[in-house]
Protein backbone atom coordinates (compact mmCIF):
# COMPACT_ATOMS: atom_id res chain seq x y z
CA UNK A 1 0.00 0.00 0.00
CA UNK A 2 2.93 2.50 0.48
CA UNK A 3 4.51 1.65 -2.39
CA UNK A 4 1.42 2.38 -4.02
CA UNK A 5 1.12 5.69 -2.95
CA UNK A 6 4.45 6.66 -3.43
CA UNK A 7 3.88 5.97 -6.99
CA UNK A 8 0.57 7.52 -7.64
CA UNK A 9 2.58 10.77 -6.35
CA UNK A 10 5.43 10.38 -8.52
CA UNK A 11 2.34 9.72 -11.48
CA UNK A 12 0.59 13.19 -10.02
CA UNK A 13 4.51 14.70 -9.82
CA UNK A 14 5.47 13.29 -13.52
CA UNK A 15 1.91 14.89 -15.08
CA UNK A 16 2.40 17.88 -13.27
CA UNK A 17 5.32 18.77 -14.73
CA UNK A 18 4.77 17.98 -18.21
CA UNK A 19 1.94 19.62 -18.16
CA UNK A 20 4.47 22.86 -16.59
CA UNK A 21 6.96 22.36 -19.00
CA UNK A 22 3.83 22.47 -22.00
CA UNK A 23 2.53 25.94 -20.46
CA UNK A 24 5.96 27.20 -20.50
CA UNK A 25 6.79 26.37 -23.94
CA UNK A 26 3.28 27.81 -24.79
CA UNK A 27 4.55 31.24 -22.59
CA UNK A 28 7.39 31.02 -24.48
CA UNK A 29 6.01 31.34 -28.11
CA UNK A 30 3.47 33.96 -26.79
CA UNK A 31 6.24 35.98 -25.67
CA UNK A 32 8.14 35.29 -28.87
CA UNK A 33 4.69 36.11 -31.16
CA UNK A 34 4.82 39.49 -29.19
CA UNK A 35 8.18 40.61 -29.53
CA UNK A 36 7.63 39.60 -33.50
CA UNK A 37 4.40 41.92 -33.58
CA UNK A 38 6.45 44.58 -31.56
CA UNK A 39 9.29 44.68 -33.62
CA UNK A 40 7.57 44.67 -36.83
CA UNK A 41 4.69 46.93 -38.65
CA UNK A 42 3.08 44.26 -41.20
CA UNK A 43 3.11 40.90 -38.19
CA UNK A 44 1.94 43.78 -35.83
CA UNK A 45 -1.47 44.31 -38.87
CA UNK A 46 -1.81 40.03 -38.63
CA UNK A 47 -1.62 40.08 -34.64
CA UNK A 48 -4.60 38.61 -34.24
CA UNK A 49 -3.92 35.72 -36.73
CA UNK A 50 -0.30 35.30 -35.26
CA UNK A 51 -1.90 34.09 -31.85
CA UNK A 52 -4.63 32.66 -33.05
CA UNK A 53 -2.33 29.98 -35.00
CA UNK A 54 -0.24 29.94 -31.74
CA UNK A 55 -3.33 29.00 -29.92
CA UNK A 56 -3.75 26.36 -32.70
CA UNK A 57 -0.45 25.06 -31.85
CA UNK A 58 -1.44 24.49 -28.31
CA UNK A 59 -4.12 21.98 -29.31
CA UNK A 60 -2.76 19.20 -30.40
CA UNK A 61 -0.13 19.92 -28.05
CA UNK A 62 -2.48 20.01 -25.38
CA UNK A 63 -4.48 16.86 -26.47
CA UNK A 64 -1.30 14.52 -26.34
CA UNK A 65 -0.62 15.87 -22.55
CA UNK A 66 -3.92 14.50 -21.90
CA UNK A 67 -3.48 11.35 -23.09
CA UNK A 68 0.13 11.20 -21.98
CA UNK A 69 -1.42 11.68 -18.43
CA UNK A 70 -3.59 8.84 -19.06
CA UNK A 71 -0.88 6.38 -20.06
CA UNK A 72 1.06 7.37 -16.84
CA UNK A 73 -2.18 7.07 -15.16
CA UNK A 74 -2.57 3.51 -16.29
CA UNK A 75 1.24 2.38 -15.45
CA UNK A 76 0.62 4.04 -12.02
CA UNK A 77 -2.54 1.90 -11.51
CA UNK A 78 -0.32 -1.30 -12.37
CA UNK A 79 -2.00 -1.79 -15.93
CA UNK A 80 1.17 -0.99 -18.07
CA UNK A 81 0.70 -3.03 -21.11
CA UNK A 82 -2.63 -2.79 -22.21
CA UNK A 83 -4.33 -2.23 -25.68
CA UNK A 84 -5.71 0.85 -23.68
CA UNK A 85 -2.30 2.17 -23.54
CA UNK A 86 -1.06 1.09 -26.56
CA UNK A 87 -4.38 2.85 -28.48
CA UNK A 88 -3.56 6.23 -26.23
CA UNK A 89 0.68 6.19 -27.61
CA UNK A 90 -0.28 5.54 -31.10
CA UNK A 91 -3.11 9.02 -30.64
CA UNK A 92 -0.08 10.90 -29.11
CA UNK A 93 1.77 10.06 -32.35
CA UNK A 94 -0.71 11.29 -33.92
CA UNK A 95 -1.16 14.88 -32.49
CA UNK A 96 2.57 15.05 -32.71
CA UNK A 97 2.61 13.85 -36.76
CA UNK A 98 -0.76 16.69 -36.69
CA UNK A 99 1.37 19.72 -35.13
CA UNK A 100 4.06 18.93 -37.03
CA UNK A 101 2.12 19.13 -40.18
CA UNK A 102 0.47 22.51 -38.57
CA UNK A 103 3.70 24.07 -37.84
CA UNK A 104 4.62 23.15 -41.57
CA UNK A 105 2.00 24.52 -43.35
CA UNK A 106 2.14 27.44 -41.17
CA UNK A 107 5.82 28.22 -42.28
CA UNK A 108 4.97 27.61 -45.21
CA UNK A 109 1.86 30.25 -45.19
CA UNK A 110 3.71 32.76 -43.54
CA UNK A 111 6.60 32.56 -46.04
CA UNK A 112 4.51 32.94 -48.75
CA UNK A 113 2.64 36.24 -46.97
CA UNK A 114 6.43 37.38 -46.80
CA UNK A 115 6.33 37.38 -43.13
CA UNK A 116 8.58 35.17 -42.39
CA UNK A 117 12.33 35.51 -39.80
CA UNK A 118 14.96 33.37 -40.28
CA UNK A 119 15.15 32.37 -36.35
CA UNK A 120 11.11 31.41 -36.50
CA UNK A 121 11.97 28.84 -39.65
CA UNK A 122 14.45 27.92 -38.07
CA UNK A 123 12.52 27.37 -35.08
CA UNK A 124 9.62 25.70 -36.75
CA UNK A 125 12.32 23.08 -38.40
CA UNK A 126 13.18 22.17 -34.72
CA UNK A 127 9.61 21.89 -33.37
CA UNK A 128 9.15 19.93 -36.37
CA UNK A 129 12.28 17.41 -35.90
CA UNK A 130 11.01 16.92 -32.49
CA UNK A 131 7.57 16.26 -33.16
CA UNK A 132 8.23 13.55 -35.50
CA UNK A 133 10.94 12.40 -32.89
CA UNK A 134 7.78 12.26 -30.65
CA UNK A 135 5.70 10.85 -33.17
CA UNK A 136 7.62 8.02 -33.84
CA UNK A 137 9.14 7.27 -30.76
CA UNK A 138 5.74 6.96 -29.73
CA UNK A 139 4.59 4.83 -32.24
CA UNK A 140 7.43 2.43 -31.76
CA UNK A 141 6.33 2.21 -27.87
CA UNK A 142 2.84 1.88 -28.73
CA UNK A 143 3.55 -1.37 -31.12
CA UNK A 144 5.67 -2.61 -28.16
CA UNK A 145 3.40 -2.06 -25.79
CA UNK A 146 1.05 -4.40 -27.85
CA UNK A 147 3.42 -7.36 -27.97
CA UNK A 148 3.52 -7.58 -24.23
CA UNK A 149 -0.47 -6.83 -23.99
CA UNK A 150 -0.04 -10.44 -25.62
CA UNK A 151 2.44 -11.81 -24.09
CA UNK A 152 0.74 -10.57 -20.39
CA UNK A 153 -2.72 -12.00 -21.29
CA UNK A 154 -0.88 -15.55 -22.58
CA UNK A 155 0.72 -15.58 -18.80
CA UNK A 156 -2.42 -14.48 -17.14
CA UNK A 157 -4.34 -17.65 -18.78
CA UNK A 158 -1.57 -19.86 -18.15
CA UNK A 159 -2.66 -22.29 -15.89
CA UNK B 1 -10.87 -24.12 -29.20
CA UNK B 2 -9.67 -27.92 -30.33
CA UNK B 3 -8.08 -29.34 -26.91
CA UNK B 4 -11.15 -29.94 -24.16
CA UNK B 5 -10.42 -30.24 -20.63
CA UNK B 6 -12.53 -32.76 -18.92
CA UNK B 7 -12.05 -32.12 -15.62
CA UNK B 8 -16.20 -32.28 -14.52
CA UNK B 9 -15.92 -36.31 -16.39
CA UNK B 10 -12.61 -36.94 -14.25
CA UNK B 11 -13.57 -35.17 -11.07
CA UNK B 12 -16.97 -37.25 -10.78
CA UNK B 13 -14.76 -40.73 -11.04
CA UNK B 14 -13.14 -39.73 -8.20
CA UNK B 15 -15.89 -38.27 -5.87
CA UNK B 16 -13.73 -34.76 -5.48
CA UNK B 17 -15.35 -31.61 -5.85
CA UNK B 18 -13.47 -28.41 -7.61
CA UNK B 19 -12.33 -26.86 -4.03
CA UNK B 20 -10.93 -30.01 -2.96
CA UNK B 21 -8.85 -30.47 -6.48
CA UNK B 22 -7.74 -26.81 -5.89
CA UNK B 23 -6.65 -27.51 -2.19
CA UNK B 24 -4.70 -30.70 -2.95
CA UNK B 25 -3.06 -29.39 -6.37
CA UNK B 26 -2.12 -25.83 -5.22
CA UNK B 27 -3.86 -23.96 -7.70
CA UNK B 28 -6.37 -20.83 -7.11
CA UNK B 29 -10.22 -21.54 -8.21
CA UNK B 30 -9.89 -18.56 -10.30
CA UNK B 31 -7.09 -20.57 -12.21
CA UNK B 32 -8.91 -23.80 -11.96
CA UNK B 33 -12.28 -22.48 -13.62
CA UNK B 34 -9.56 -21.25 -16.15
CA UNK B 35 -8.78 -24.59 -17.26
CA UNK B 36 -12.47 -26.32 -16.98
CA UNK B 37 -13.86 -23.26 -18.97
CA UNK B 38 -11.32 -24.01 -21.68
CA UNK B 39 -9.82 -20.15 -21.47
CA UNK B 40 -6.80 -21.52 -20.57
CA UNK B 41 -4.03 -20.47 -23.10
CA UNK B 42 -1.45 -23.02 -21.66
CA UNK B 43 -0.86 -25.42 -19.30
CA UNK B 44 2.30 -25.98 -17.36
CA UNK B 45 3.57 -29.71 -17.19
CA UNK B 46 3.92 -28.97 -13.36
CA UNK B 47 0.27 -28.45 -13.51
CA UNK B 48 -0.66 -31.56 -15.11
CA UNK B 49 1.65 -33.76 -13.27
CA UNK B 50 0.08 -32.26 -9.83
CA UNK B 51 -3.77 -33.07 -11.56
CA UNK B 52 -2.76 -36.20 -12.90
CA UNK B 53 -1.21 -37.59 -9.34
CA UNK B 54 -4.49 -36.13 -7.56
CA UNK B 55 -7.13 -37.46 -9.39
CA UNK B 56 -4.78 -40.58 -10.53
CA UNK B 57 -5.39 -40.72 -14.46
CA UNK B 58 -3.14 -40.07 -17.37
CA UNK B 59 -3.31 -36.63 -19.02
CA UNK B 60 -5.69 -38.09 -21.84
CA UNK B 61 -7.74 -38.91 -19.32
CA UNK B 62 -8.01 -35.14 -18.80
CA UNK B 63 -7.14 -33.33 -22.20
CA UNK B 64 -9.22 -33.87 -25.53
CA UNK B 65 -8.54 -32.89 -29.20
CA UNK B 66 -12.05 -32.33 -30.95
CA UNK B 67 -11.37 -30.94 -34.31
CA UNK B 68 -13.10 -27.61 -34.88
CA UNK B 69 -15.93 -27.66 -37.64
Amino acid sequence: MKGNGKKTRLMYWACGMISLACAVVFLWLMLIAQEMISGNENIAQLAGAVYLYIFGAAVPCALAVGMLAAVIYEIGQGRAFTMRNAKWMRGIAAMAFLECAYIAAGAVGWSIAGLMHPGIILLAMTLILFGCGVGILALSLAGLVVKANDIREENELTV
Amino acid sequence: MPIIVNLDVMLARRKMSMTELSEQVGLTMANLSILKNGHAKAVRFSTLERICEVLECQPGDILEFREEE
